[in-house]
């Protein structure tokens, strides 16, 4: 037997009301659920949707979907930390380390040429636009009409990145030596290219395996 | 914690969770969750029941350490998720199978025994 469209959307319900909050771990969740009730219908003729559900349900255990929930958090989390230090590992591999090294000489130049206070307002000035983009990025996860957990970026999770440049904004001045500044400019560009480039990886990603999830 | 519903004598299976689902994937093209639970309980003639709790981290573990990827399918009315494996999951199994069977063989030195198939 199969179980209709209405049943399969009160098995999503039923995950998001077990805190199942993203819906391509809903997929995954709704469909073993859907398989089991299935099969223990056909088993048994009189045994009800909801009694079914209930049966398949209490086989996950006390803890229900959390461990499910919280272990695909930490899989996600680790998979894109994975992406972004690999972004940071070309940049010191051939080819890409001829734009590293080009842009430590333009940095170096730069320091030389221009007050300390003018290479302030250049990193606080990426920095605030950095911070808007992350921050519109993290809205267009609501682009998605579902809530995916692919897509949610959690800034705070670049944590270098962020306070690479906050030390950079508040404690350069004009006794910081050309070689630090280079350096820390270095540095911050490539985390800068890396999330973005990790950004536009999990949402191209999201597309393709969640296309549903992009329609109205 | 237990992630199996077993027998005792199946707790012994905790840790190769990854090179039974790797080998189960080798051998199939695509398989899903579900599929892979009933596959092990139909192989182990109903000794070991994998949890949902023990095998969905491990295949998202496995889909993190690229190993595997997803493939969504309409089924019905309803999307599932089949896992398949990648190139380096091809490796991976080779890797791990010998592993494991240097592994049997260690054990067959220490504890003196025969396997019983």
């Amino acid at each position: 037997m199969e179980l209709s469209k209405e049943q399969i959307d009160q098995l999503f319900k039923f995950t998001e009301k077990k805190y199942v909050r993203w819906y391509d771990l809903q997929l995954e969740v709704v469909d073993h659920l859907a398989t089991k009730i299935e099969e223990a219908m056909s088993q048994d003729s009189k045994l009800s949707f909801e009694d079914a559900l209930r049966k398949v349900y209490k086989g996950f255990g006390i803890f229900g979907f959390a461990k499910i929930v919280q272990q695909k958090e930490y899989s996600v989390q680790k998979q894109r930390s994975k992406i972004w230090w690999r972004t940071i590992k070309e940049f010191f591999t051939w080819p890409k380390l001829t734009f590293t090294v080009c842009l430590f000489l333009v940095a170096w130049q730069l320091s030389h040429i221009l007050a300390a206070e003018y290479l302030r307002i250049i990193f606080l000035v990426t920095y605030i636009l950095t911070a808007v983009w992350l921050a519109v990025s993290k809205k267009r996860n609501r682009i998605a009409n579902k809530k995916l957990l692919i897509l949610e970026y959690n800034p705070e999770n670049n944590w270098q990145f962020f306070y690479l440049y906050q030390t950079i904004i508040f404690t350069l001045d004009d006794n910081w030596s050309p070689l630090m500044f280079s350096v820390l400019t270095v540095a911050g560009t490539i985390m800068h290219i890396a999330t973005v480039k990790l950004y536009r990886s999990v949402m191209k990603n999201a597309e393709e395996l969640y296309p549903e999830a992009f329609t109205a | 914690m237990y992630f199996y519903r077993m027998k005792p004598d199946a707790q012994l299976f905790k840790g190769s969770l990854t090179t039974i689902i790797l080998k189960l994937l080798a051998e199939n093209d695509k398989m899903y969750g579900y599929e892979i639970t009933k596959k092990v309980k139909e192989l182990t003639n109903g000794s070991l029941e994998l949890t949902e709790g023990a095998l969905y981290p491990a295949l998202h573990k496995l889909e993190t350490e690229g190993h595997v990827k997803p493939i969504i399918e309409t089924i019905g009315n309803r999307q599932r998720k089949y896992y398949k494996l990648t190139s380096n999951g091809k490796t991976e199994v080779k890797k791990k199978l010998k592993e494991y069977g240097n592994f049997l063989a260690q054990m067959q030195l220490l504890l003196n025994i025969k396997p019983s198939f």
